[in-house]
């Protein structure tokens, strides 16, 4: 059999990943084709010319990614793995299998997902060249997620204009252990900024780490920033050679998640170390020149956890594109 | 066929009944001769269709509600039902993918 339909599918994000798993009717090798753009419809000619809705329509949508199924072979049972688009707010996706000869490749139906990341809180607040500005944050996280600590933020910045630019941004979780599994900090566009002379910027390192308070544990891992994967050596980031050239350059969206910590729910919770900080720096490995004028600004900075945010609204997209419909 | 002008009383269709069959087509009212089966055996191409498109018709029911939404959705506003959806899918209809410009 050639063809085939899919009977059972679900989606889930884990950390940096979207996790689609399909049951299909027979045993297929597919592919999984994904967009963040709504589809194109096209209502067709009315077959029935005592009707005012079109016979049918034709989706149209412009893939950016195809992803194989994992497991080897002709399979039932699938499972994709795709990147978390999360400057998104909405995933499509469907599957579709290689057609032979001249019977078409069949298709799944389009699942349509929520992919909002889920804020635990936010903080927004600014500075200029302010050293040691204690900001307490107000909010109350959600109640199904376990956090018990009083969350506070507080930044610190310090400039050696001898040696070199340092900024530490320390948030302090609380004691729950389990508070940094599948967590995430976001920062948003345009709010955090790093305002240099080009020469400064040049060889600027960005350091993210998790720890407990006042121990530079979990330096090494791999982290995420922006679109662009990178692996953390020595628990550095350098930026893109394409920012260190930009005089006063915004970072890009920035979604910072630490998957050495992003744990599986039934896991064992992770070790206490992890429990109470997370702490983002930002420095300058090169000196700063003091003749120069520069500044930081940053904020807001969203804080949330990546897990169980995927909401099927494949019956509410669709509604948008075509209505009013005039026959 | 036969294009009528209007339609026959209701008792003239009926009793017509396996003889002529009256039905509108395009918005005419036309007359045929009542339809039979065909007594030849189809042509083997017909004939291998036949396994594919049961296997999606009777599997419909096999489809749970994590699939469902998605047809209904595919579906609103128009003419056809889940059913119809599900078996243009599966004959390669109904979507296309495009990595160039958002068409117009």
């Amino acid at each position: 059999m050639t063809r085939y339909f899919v009977t059972h599918q679900t989606a889930t994000i884990h950390c940096s990943t979207v996790t689609v798993n399909m049951t299909t009717s027979t045993a297929q090798h597919l592919w999984l084709l994904w967009t963040t753009k709504e589809p194109f419809i096209r209502p067709r000619p009315f077959r029935n010319q005592e009707s005012t809705r079109p016979h049918q329509n034709n989706f149209s949508l412009q893939i950016m990614g195809d992803v194989e199924q994992q497991e080897p072979g002709n399979t039932t049972q699938h499972t994709f793995v795709l990147p978390w688009p999360y400057t998104a707010t909405r995933l499509f996706f469907y599957s579709i299998n290689q057609g032979t000869g001249k019977i078409k490749a069949s298709r799944s139906p389009i699942f349509a997902y929520d992919i909002s990341p889920q804020i635990l809180f936010e903080e927004t607040w600014s500075i200029s060249g302010k050293p040691d500005l204690p900001w307490l944050h107000p909010g109350t996280p959600p109640a199904p997620f376990p956090y018990t600590g009083g969350g506070s933020l507080i930044l610190r910045n310090s400039i050696d204009r001898s040696d070199a630019l340092h900024l530490d941004l320390v948030a302090l979780l609380g004691d729950s252990p389990s508070v940094l599994c599948n967590l995430f900090l976001r920062v948003k566009i345009g709010n955090f900024q790093l305002g240099l002379p080009t020469d400064d910027a040049q060889g600027s390192v960005l350091i993210v780490y998790a720890g407990s308070a006042g121990s530079p544990a979990n330096r090494d891992g791999r982290f995420t920033l922006g679109q662009d994967p990178c692996v953390v050596s020595d628990g550095n980031y350098t930026y893109p050679a394409s920012l260190n050239s930009t005089v006063g350059f915004p970072l890009s969206p920035m979604l910072l998640e630490l998957p050495d910590i992003c744990g599986n729910p039934d896991d064992p919770p992770p070790p206490a170390a992890y429990a109470s900080e997370l702490r983002l720096i930002a420095s300058s490995s090169g000196p700063l020149n003091p003749q120069r004028e520069w500044f930081f600004t940053y904020g807001p900075v969203q804080i949330g956890t990546t897990s169980g945010v995927m909401t099927d609204v494949s019956g509410q997209w669709r509604h948008k594109r075509i209505a009013p419909f005039i026959p | 066929m036969v294009k009528l002008a209007t339609v026959p009383a209701r008792s003239i269709v009926l009793g017509f009944k396996g003889i002529i069959d009256f039905y509108s087509w395009k918005g005419v009212v036309v007359v045929r001769r009542w339809p039979r089966k065909p007594t030849q055996p189809r042509s083997a191409a017909v004939q291998d269709q036949w396994a594919d498109f049961k296997a999606v018709t009777q599997g419909f029911k096999t489809i749970d509600e994590t699939v469902m939404p998605a047809l209904t959705s595919m579906t609103t506003g128009t003419q056809l039902v889940q059913k119809d959806e599900q078996v243009q899918l599966y004959y390669g209809y109904a979507i296309e993918e495009t990595n160039g410009p958002w068409p117009q």
